[in-house]
């Protein structure tokens, strides 16, 4: 590889591996037996997911009256939790998508599990929807089929029927790249494995030699799976948004909300990402593959969405003043100052204030204090839906359909069972597949990192001639 | 070489760069080579091996266009022809119709 030596730039990958210590780094966390913390990990997280598997049920049998919802908040936990699970998706069809097109490197460290994230994300989300219908046996009617009920078609001009095709789309497109990803991974895996193991890497990986030929094919494939995620990135939670901005609701109704909406998806993405990263690069010791600088440069992608976000928060209320609608001027009014102010000012300061933080470089490059900052943002994006759904819904054109509302212990329950699911899909992931690109990672290895020349290398590029 | 006379010849790299060389060199000296092996994509490769650009993403683009083909002449039949709805008279399918 004709690599580019940069004198500047910091090594992607720390501790002057060789491309076998790469492999064994990598793979080696899944041919091991787990640990200790991983088993209590799947246990809490089975145990968490059951009671989630229990509230639907109980929410399928009683009916949706077993929620809190009423004839004014008719959209309440079920839709915020859609919306937020979505959002964080998106950080990695963005890490894997759009940063691939842009050549940026630092993606292979955080491209699997970001894109692993995205599809327990993606499935955590599209829960919702289908218990919020109800009668959940009947959910293959929002397909259009040729059916015998007439024949009765869904609603093409519903921005509902659009997300049902966005989401499959999504789901589909990442769940591809993700695979294509490891097809090769699962051959090294193959190579290393006996007996039955073998033999299921071996299904898995179709036959997956490393010829130059599969490589071509292979990027090739990823160049394209690339170029239909990227308008993903932007069409998903811009559809999203249209399920309100498309509406006559005062609040909903406004022009804004695609790219606010996509801004707030990165944002909460990243922050999810991070959360992950930060436990996962600990547990299984691979602060040589995720290090400081990739944390650095997604609380990069962190400030500048937060700022995209708050500065849309502001657009908002200065055009609801600016438009002279009082109709508008008191949804705005009511978000801040009604009885729901308390989740107004959580957001504020979870996605506005504190991400300012970091333009002080040495407060990105803290650990720590980004692990907190993720978890504001994890907050603060969803009190940013349930503003945006539920405190609009509350207050009613007419003053005697005003309503509050506050979710019953089936709604929290659904919510707190799709960390169960999010959290065993991903504990079970990082046994059965390498959580780290293994090739994405070796063909980096020498752009920055090897062949680092500046200050403070402690390794000169060197040839081992056969 | 002989023309009934065949020699295999095994090359083993532990380095990308020899490799693409050794590629080069075996070029230049005439040899066919059968295949190239690595554990991650080796950018410049392709052209030394002479190997043609695949057309994976033509066939990618030909299938989307079908896709998005199929979804607009789908959507337009259901709402003119098989099932037209008068609630949809202000959409692009209907306005001269009502």
């Amino acid at each position: 590889m004709s690599a580019v030596v940069s004198p500047i730039r910091r090594p992607l990958i720390t501790g002057n591996k060789t491309y076998h210590q790469i492999t064994e780094d990598l793979i080696s966390p899944t041919e091991k037996a787990p640990t200790r913390a991983w088993t209590i990990g799947l246990i809490i997280s089975v145990a968490v997911l059951s009671y989630g598997v229990f509230c639907i049920l109980w929410t399928i049998y009683v009916g949706i009256g077993s929620w809190n919802l009423n004839r004014t908040v008719n959209w309440g936990w079920d839709i915020t939790n859609f919306v937020w699970w979505i959002g964080i998706g998106h950080a990695g069809t963005l890490i894997s998508a759009i940063l691939l097109l842009f050549r940026q490197k630092w993606r292979t460290g955080v491209n699997r599990a970001a894109e692993a994230m995205t599809i327990f994300a993606v499935m955590c989300a599209g829960l919702f929807p289908l218990i919020h219908m109800g009668r959940i046996w009947l959910a293959m009617f929002i397909l259009p089929y040729p059916n015998t009920r007439g024949p009765l078609w869904p609603n093409f001009n519903s921005p509902l029927l659009w997300d049902v095709f966005a989401i499959s789309t999504y789901l589909t497109v990442s769940l591809l790249f993700w695979y294509t990803g490891l097809v090769p991974d699962f051959a090294t895996v193959r190579d290393r494995a006996k007996g039955m193991r073998r033999k299921i890497y071996n299904f898995l990986s179709f036959g997956w030699t490393g010829s130059a030929k599969h490589w071509q094919r292979w990027e090739s494939l990823s160049l394209v799976l690339a170029g239909l995620s990227t308008p993903l990135v932007l069409s998903v939670h811009t559809i999203v948004s249209f399920d309100f901005a498309t509406s006559v609701i005062p609040g909903w109704h406004t022009t804004i909300f695609p790219p606010y909406f996509v801004a707030g998806a990165v944002f909460s993405g990243f922050a999810m990402v991070l959360t992950l990263m930060i436990i996962t690069r600990k547990l299984l010791k691979l602060e040589d593959y995720i290090t400081v600088e990739h944390i650095e440069s997604m609380n990069k992608v962190i400030l500048v969405t937060g700022t995209i976000v708050g500065v849309a928060y502001l657009t908002e209320l200065f055009i609801a003043w600016y438009s002279g609608y009082v109709y508008e001027q008191f949804a705005f009014f009511n978000r801040a100052l009604g009885p729901y102010w308390w989740s107004y000012f959580g957001m504020m300061f979870c996605n506005v204030i504190s991400p300012q933080l970091f333009w002080k470089k040495s407060w990105r490059r803290n650990i720590t204090l980004t692990f907190l900052m993720s978890i504001f943002i994890n907050i603060g994006m969803w009190f940013e839906r349930f503003v945006i759904i539920a405190t609009t819904l509350a207050r009613d054109y007419l003053p005697s359909s005003w309503s509050l509302y506050s979710p019953s212990w089936v709604e929290i329950g659904i919510y707190i069972g799709t960390f169960g699911l999010f959290f065993t899909c991903y504990l079970i992931f990082t046994r059965v597949a390498p959580v780290v690109a293994v090739a994405e990672v070796k063909s980096v290895l020498k752009t920055g990192g090897n062949q680092y020349v500046g200050e403070n290398a402690t390794h000169k590029h060197h040839h081992e001639h056969h | 070489m002989a023309n009934n006379h065949k020699e295999i010849v095994f090359g083993l790299y532990n380095d990308e760069e020899d490799l693409i060389r050794a590629v080069k060199e075996a070029k230049s000296a005439h040899l066919d080579i059968y295949d190239v092996f690595t554990p991650f994509p080796l950018h410049g490769l392709d052209p030394v091996l002479g190997l043609e650009e695949s057309r994976l993403h033509i066939a990618g683009f030909i299938y989307g266009a079908l896709g998005t083909l199929t979804a607009f002449l789908g959507m337009t039949w259901i709402f003119t022809k098989d099932w037209p709805n008068a609630v949809l008279v202000s959409s692009c399918f209907y306005s001269h119709h009502f």
